[in-house]
């Protein structure tokens, strides 16, 4: 932990998403208005002192709702990134401890996953079920556990022919216990990586989904669909589109840093 | 090298197969039957002419059996016709083709074009001014959502400055141009939507270019080379770039199905007539028989595209053929 606080990038990533953290929680005492309160008679005025980041097509405060879009975009990234980790720890450790058929079977299905455009797999999956923001997060967690799969699998395969493993082996040690007590441990680390790193990721491709009408639906504030309205509005009013976009930004760059400063940490061969 | 390249081509059919397996699959997810979309919209569709309409997409047979249809089509590259218009889809795809293919090549070039010279000159300089302020770039390329980027500069070029049109491959007096100033016409359409498309890659690319260098300068036959007093420019780019290069041809299969998946987004922001936006329209109005056609052709496409930095990597790199 004190190590984390000395690499600058790590520790500047972190203390954004506090930030974020805190403002999310936070989101009625942050905001200045009612996200949801409509307000036609002063619809599309640009930033100003009563309207910080001026008002929407609808004339709510655009401020509020990027503060209260926080919230679904952390919460997006965060059990997106939870279920790709799961199912990608799961699987990788299946198919780099058993090996044979089932690494195989495992493998191929990476491949054939890779081999789809992500974000058209998820809008036709999407498209088909309800679009909310239960149904987008789940899907952005089913559609990119395969880097983690494979990350997983190739620590497994190495760890598998340490003298501990066979060890743990000789010993007569339940393959379950061997997995979790003598394996995990050591993959948690680059996971860990992967993971900050994809957190950032899911939360780009939840905003192209709300962007494109598919993702949270209006009128929770989320900013992939405040950006949406911008760019109906995009000739008129230019607050609608930057200042969401900012927002996510900010996010994802937090998010990023955390990530990269956790690498050269945890994994000084990469440092850069 | 032959031996290499069949080896290569024969991996692909499993996968294959698995490609048109997932899409069907993820197809049966899809609630209510497309006929009713289609005929209630129609109120002169009776219930009979309805049930004419399920047994000529076999949509009441079990999945297997229209799987199976599909598969025997497929191999024809049939994809059925459109729900909505009834063209056949894989003319409807083979239309709009060539722009995705002209948009995504052209991203792809201006990637390779500009990363490569960015990362040699970050690495070569390693820590410079310039070395720092690309590294900030590479972190920003990474975190926009390129959704905004595409925006902004819609706002940007299009409407404050009126330099470039931001929607559309071509003006409305595109027949009344000349040759020269059609080409022109389109490129000044192109050149939002291939940016935006290839800045992500930028990032990426410029970034391992760097890394890639930086670890071959390291290596002993760079250090012979400069012992044995070699000018630096003769070091860089005679032995150490050209062993740096040899991984950066297997990006080409990495960027590829960004770059098509990207072209979902992008050609529907601009409004460009390409493939990206028949799926992502096709996938609005559930007209499956072409949603299923383009996601398989993105995938052929992406499968392609690996294949060929496979084969691109064997030839460049001959411990990669010559291995098992």
């Amino acid at each position: 932990m004190r190590r984390l606080l000395r690499n600058k990038l790590a520790f500047a990533g972190l203390l954004m998403i506090a930030g974020l953290v805190v403002v999310a929680l936070l989101a009625p005492l942050a905001a200045t208005h009612d996200p949801l309160a409509q307000d036609v008679i002063h619809r599309l005025q640009p930033p100003s002192g009563a309207h910080l980041f001026g008002t929407d097509d609808l004339g709510r405060d655009v401020y509020s709702r990027i503060v209260y879009g926080t919230r679904v975009s952390l919460l997006v990234g965060v059990i997106a990134v939870g279920i790709s980790v799961l199912v990608g720890t799961v699987l990788g450790m299946i198919s780099g401890y058993w090996g044979r058929w089932v690494d195989t079977l495992i493998m191929r299905g990476v491949d054939i996953m890779l081999c789809f455009p992500t974000i058209f797999l998820i809008l036709m999956v999407i498209s088909f079920l309800e679009p909310n923001i239960a149904n987008v997060m789940v899907i952005i967690g089913l559609t990119s556990w395969m880097g983690l799969t494979r990350l997983v699998r190739g620590e497994c395969l190495s760890i598998r022919e340490r003298e501990y493993i066979l060890g743990a082996r000789v010993l007569g040690l339940p393959t379950s216990r061997i997995l979790l007590v003598h394996i995990l441990p050591n993959v948690i680390s680059p996971v860990l990586v992967s993971a900050t790193l994809g957190v950032g990721g899911a939360i780009l491709t939840e905003s192209a989904l709300s962007f494109l009408g598919l993702g949270v639906q209006p009128p929770t504030a989320s900013w992939g669909n405040m950006l949406a309205a911008g760019k109906d509005y995009i000739h008129m009013a230019w607050w609608l589109s930057v200042y969401p976009g900012v927002a996510i930004l900010v996010t994802v760059l937090a998010f990023n840093l955390l990530g990269e400063g956790l690498r050269d940490l945890l994994d000084p061969r990469s440092s850069s | 090298m032959t031996g290499y390249f069949f080896r290569r081509l024969f991996l692909m059919v499993p996968l294959l197969w698995g490609i048109t397996f997932v899409t069907f699959g993820v197809m049966q997810l899809a609630p209510g039957k497309p006929v009713d979309v289609m005929t209630d919209m129609n109120v002169k569709m009776s219930a009979e002419s309805k049930q004419k309409l399920v047994r000529l997409y076999g949509l009441d047979k079990p999945w297997y059996v229209q799987y199976g249809l599909w598969l025997k089509r497929f191999v024809r590259l049939d994809f059925g016709r459109s729900f909505k218009d009834d063209r056949s889809v894989s003319r409807k795809i083979l239309e709009r083709l060539p722009a995705t293919l002209l948009l995504n090549v052209l991203s792809l070039l201006l990637i390779f074009v500009v990363a490569i010279p960015i990362g040699v000159a970050s690495a070569v300089r390693q820590n410079s001014f310039f070395d720092k302020g690309m590294t900030v770039f590479v972190f920003i390329g990474f975190s926009i959502p390129t959704v905004w980027l595409a925006l902004l500069m819609m706002i940007a070029f299009g409407l404050k400055l009126g330099w470039l049109p931001i929607s559309g491959l071509r003006s409305l007096n595109y027949d009344e141009l000349s040759w020269f100033g059609r080409m022109a016409d389109v490129a000044r359409h192109l050149v939002l939507p291939v940016t935006v498309s290839a800045f992500t890659g930028l990032a990426g690319l410029s970034r391992y270019m760097r890394n890639g260098l930086l670890e071959v300068i390291r290596q002993d036959y760079v250090r012979t080379a400069r012992a044995k007093g070699l000018p630096e420019s003769t070091v860089i780019y005679r032995h150490a770039l050209r062993n740096a290069l040899i991984p950066v041809v297997t990006l080409l299969g990495l960027y590829l199905p960004e770059l098509i998946g990207g072209s979902f987004i992008f050609e529907t922001i601009f409004a460009y007539p390409g493939m990206g936006r028949l799926g992502f329209e096709a996938i609005m109005a559930r007209d499956y028989p072409v949603v299923m056609g383009v996601g398989v052709i993105a995938a052929l496409l992406t499968l392609l595209g690996n294949f060929l930095a496979d084969v691109a990597y064997g030839y460049v790199d001959p411990r990669i053929r010559h291995s098992k």
